[in-house]
């Protein structure tokens, strides 16, 4: 049974969209629950079998909330900009494997089209900011524009790492030449880089600082309720398992790594099974991570955060970069020692740095 | 030269407050911003005043304990005491020992729970959300033991003239000594949590500096003036209760900034606890209450006098007027958050709008203390 | 410890060891202000007092074993300079200013410490005229000086003349009362406001 490849895309979009908005609802709860254990809470506990109803109440809630819009606001941009921050993650799943198979559409330009479209939301919280017609807002909006491109920079060269090693931009190929090594030893300063960047990106702790709740009061979203703010959450979630779900096929192996079902040894369903299960550890693994963090870490100050971005990362992952392309050339072996090279000569500048 | 002119530049002004997670109450400041630098800061206060000042001339002697709760807040033994002395001092009566070693314990542990309230507080304006969880389970403990000796959680109204309401619940002590060893972790485990952690270090070292010459021209006391490098404590520079035979240090910092204003209330929890443990170990059995002329009415005899004590926040200091009536004549409050507040303005030099939030947070203010 | 216990024991014949820095004292008796004994330090500083301020207008007396001077409005500036300036005062610790009023007079007093010297003094300037009290500010010499005197002018109407940033403090911009004034009845504030209805006693 193969339907036409329109109805196809189409179908698959639709079901990605609704796992998309369920995975929201249930990272929601996780990173309640794991904050609340970090912190001695119980966190929610009320509304079903150990508060796991609380999240559809709290959509539904907010679904039905008023949806204000300040009167000195500029409409149309205030009212526009929740979705272009949605679409353009939304749009991110399109080329994201969860297994070989299931997969909306998989790109030959995968990973050029998930970085392009990965960095279009800034476009959106500067809207917001903008159009609020709030200091805050506008502050945290421009706080979230000068964040987000510093940290484009060393995520794409991090990825670019990947690329240069796997010659391929498909994210099917590379999750398959994962299957004896996943890249993450490989690329252990490449899979450094690519969590911090894209922890900035995310806007997480302790990178939170568009949104930070304690100096600008939740930025660019200070003036919204309702509906669009939690479109804004939605997409602050898909983004945290599209990067988690990017960074498990990049990094991780993906659905193949540490073993992958030999052809013959399971039917197709189990297989499929096994994929996903894979895939579900790693990406809910990687999360869980992140939420640990949100737990533990006071905020940066966003001077150190673009002083960080730009005389670390950047020239680190330029180093990266540069080992990877001489290991493709004259051989793995350069990858050992350059990587020894660079741990080693980044602990001597932390030890210079603590006196 | 049309660049220049296209990139003027025009300061904005920040409204931080009265509503704001970082002001911790009603403070308000209108900060002058160039992108994220803070050019300039306008304190506005008086939104949490109650007249404090007055409603103590048209209140008995005691009564005015009442309101005395709800200046510091979240030092209320610590208040009571340094009223409560002022009053003996000029009816010249003395408090029985057990009374005194009662106060003593009651005000240090204050001392803790009030600081461990700094602690969760400037964790979050740091942007860690953990810490204040782990404060607030190590207040709780004290605050059921301060219910049960007064029978309220906050506003205790439990120092009087002469020594105290009633006599402390049986199997205080008992209870206490038992805690104290899990007071001391909780310390620890509140160290350990926030003051080694890279982050923390790079958001508050060298953040919002104030020099000892500054903080003393401002009038700040307490631990911001301690953090400076000044060894002032009004437990020893002009001791009182039974604060002279007891073993304690008085930590200071070195730079003056908004670490080692953290550092040193750390540290002086650390001593509080010294000084329970050796208060336990004294605590004598005996009267409460020293008789004061309570008939027909409770007088204070005419004269005045200022009073100070070492609150959790600074130099707490209250000059008491006297003409032997039934009420007092003049009470005037020494706050010290309200002087160490005048301090902000230098120590916002050359900051970030996100330093203003963590040093703000670093000068521990109670608006109702500062506002009264 | 030891130099502290000495400074808060001034009687030897004091019974030890609970040393305290007010000794037991009957209740009914004179005035405490005279019983109380003087502080070593604040004898040492009324001695000094009394030979370096002959041309300063003052009364001294021991309150509560603190020395307390009390001078005309015209003498402060030049007091407080000498008090902040005179090595052996150096009184560099502005604690309060408090305004009293008496009905008659209104009072400004300043409670001064030394962190150099570990000694206190009390500074009292009685304003006689109580419809327009005015005053020098203090703030050139103490920047702490600031709130207080802000607090000082809005609560009793003292006028603080050279003072830096004259605005009210803790009171709203409308508020052209006194509250502090003996005059300012309490419950008057509320009846002439507009929405506020006073309730009856319980009693």
């Amino acid at each position: 049974m193969t339907l036409p490849a329109d109805i196809d895309a189409l179908v698959r979009l639709f079901v990605v969209a609704n796992v998309v908005l369920l995975v929201v609802l249930v990272l929601i709860y996780i990173e309640r629950k794991v904050l609340a254990h970090i912190q001695q809470r119980l966190g929610p506990m009320r509304t079903g079998f150990h508060g796991i109803l609380q999240t559809p109440a709290d959509a539904i809630k907010l679904l039905i909330k008023e949806d204000l819009t300040p009167q000195s606001a500029d409409r149309w941009v205030f009212q526009l900009a929740p979705f272009l921050v949605f679409v353009p993650i939304f749009m991110m799943f399109v080329t994201i494997p969860f297994t070989g198979e299931l997969v909306v559409r998989n790109l030959d330009l995968g990973i050029f089209y998930l970085v392009a479209f990965s960095s279009l939301h800034v476009v959106g919280l500067l809207m917001a900011g903008w159009g609020s017609d709030n200091k805050y807002a506008l502050l945290g909006g421009v706080r979230a524009a000068a964040q987000l491109i510093s940290f484009e920079l060393p995520l794409a060269f991090a990825i670019l790492g990947v690329v240069v090693w796997s010659g391929s931009l498909n994210l099917k190929e590379i999750v398959e030449l994962q299957t004896g090594i996943p890249f993450l030893l490989l690329q252990p300063l490449g899979v450094l880089i690519f969590l911090v960047a894209s922890l900035a990106e995310l806007s997480r702790t302790p990178f939170d600082i568009p949104t930070a709740e304690s100096e600008v009061i939740g930025g660019p979203l200070v003036e919204y309720s309702g509906m669009r703010w939690s479109i804004f959450m939605l997409a602050e979630y898909a983004s945290l398992f599209a990067t988690a779900a990017i960074a498990a096929a990049i990094y991780l192996g993906g659905w193949e790594w540490p073993f992958a079902p030999r052809a013959g040894e399971l039917d197709g369903w189990a297989a499929r099974l096994a994929g996903v299960t894979w895939f579900v550890i790693k990406t809910l693994g990687l999360i869980i991570l992140v939420f640990w963090l949100r737990g533990t870490l006071p905020r940066l100050r966003i001077d150190q955060l673009m002083g960080f971005a730009w005389k670390m990362l950047i020239p680190f992952s330029f180093i990266n970069l540069i080992i990877t392309a001489a290991a493709v050339v004259y051989g793995g072996v350069i990858l050992l020692a350059g990587w020894l090279a660079t741990g080693g000569f980044a602990y001597a500048v932390y030890i210079r740095s603590r006196r | 030269m049309t660049t220049e002119r296209a990139l003027r530049t025009v300061d904005m002004h920040i409204n931080v407050g009265p509503q704001h997670p970082a002001t911790h109450g009603v403070f308000r400041m209108v900060l002058e911003v160039d992108g994220e630098r803070v050019a300039g800061c306008t304190p506005y206060i008086g939104y949490l005043h109650r007249g404090f000042e007055k409603l103590a001339e048209n209140e008995e002697w005691q009564e005015v304990i009442i309101h005395l709760d709800r200046t510091d807040y979240i030092s209320q033994f610590n208040n009571e005491l340094c009223y409560a002395m002022g009053m003996e001092r000029l009816l010249g009566v003395e408090p029985p020992e057990r009374a005194e070693y009662a106060r003593v314990i009651l005000a240090e542990l204050n001392r803790i729970v009030s600081h461990m309230m700094f602690y969760g507080a400037f964790g979050a304006d740091v942007g860690a959300l953990t810490p204040f969880l782990y404060a607030f389970r190590e207040r709780e403990r004290l605050q059921r033991l301060f219910e049960a000796v007064s029978g309220a959680r906050l506003m205790h109204f439990y120092f009087r003239a002469g020594g105290l309401k009633e006599d402390l619940p049986e199997g205080f002590a008992d209870e206490l000594r038992r805690m104290l060893p899990a007071v001391q972790h909780g310390i620890d485990e509140c160290d350990r949590l926030l003051t080694q952690n890279e982050v923390f270090l790079s958001r508050t070292v060298g953040v919002g500096k104030l020099a000892a010459s500054e903080a003393i021209a401002y009038g700040c006391s307490g631990p911001v003036l301690r953090a400076s490098g000044v060894r002032e404590d009004v437990r020893r520079s002009d001791p009182y209760s039974l604060y002279p035979t007891l073993d304690f240090d008085v930590p200071v910092g070195k730079n003056g900034d908004c670490f080692d204003r953290y550092w040193v209330r750390l540290a002086e929890m650390r001593e509080s606890v010294r000084i329970v443990q050796q208060c336990l170990d004294r605590l004598p059995e005996g009267p409460i209450r020293t008789p004061v002329p309570r008939y027909p009415h409770f007088r204070v005899e005419p004269g005045e006098i200022y009073v100070h004590t070492e609150n959790p926040r600074g130099d707490y200091g209250l000059y008491l007027v006297s003409k032997g009536g039934v009420q007092p004549y003049r009470v005037k409050l020494r706050s010290p958050c309200f002087c160490n507040l005048m301090a902000l303005g230098p120590m916002l030099r050359d900051s970030y709008l996100a330093d203003a939030v963590v040093i703000l947070g670093s000068l521990d203010i109670v608006l109702g203390e500062v506002d009264r | 410890m030891a130099d502290l216990d000495e400074q808060s024991q001034p009687t030897p014949s004091e019974p030890a060891p609970p040393a305290r820095p007010v000794p037991a004292r009957a209740p009914a008796g004179p005035p405490p202000g005279e019983r109380t004994p003087v502080k070593p330090t604040a004898q040492a500083l009324a001695d000094h007092l009394a030979l370096a301020w002959p041309d300063v207008e003052h009364h001294a007396r021991f309150n509560f074993g603190d020395i307390e001077l009390t001078m005309p409005a015209g003498q402060l500036l030049a007091a407080v300079e000498r008090c902040r300036n005179d090595p052996a005062l150096a009184f560099d610790y502005l604690m309060c200013v408090s305004g009293v009023d008496y009905e008659t007079s209104i009072e400004v007093v300043y409670h001064l410490y030394s962190y150099q010297h570990h000694h206190h003094l009390t500074l009292k300037v009685t304003l006689a005229d109580c419809d327009r009290p005015t005053l020098d500010s203090v703030t050139a010499i103490w920047p702490a000086a600031d709130w207080h005197e802000r607090e000082a002018a809005e609560m009793l109407g003292i006028t603080f003349l050279g003072h830096p940033d004259p605005r009210p403090l803790l009171l709203d911009d409308d508020v052209d009362e006194h509250p502090l004034r003996r005059s300012h009845q309490l419950v008057a504030v509320y009846a002439d406001r507009p929405g506020i209805v006073e309730e009856p006693d319980d009693d």
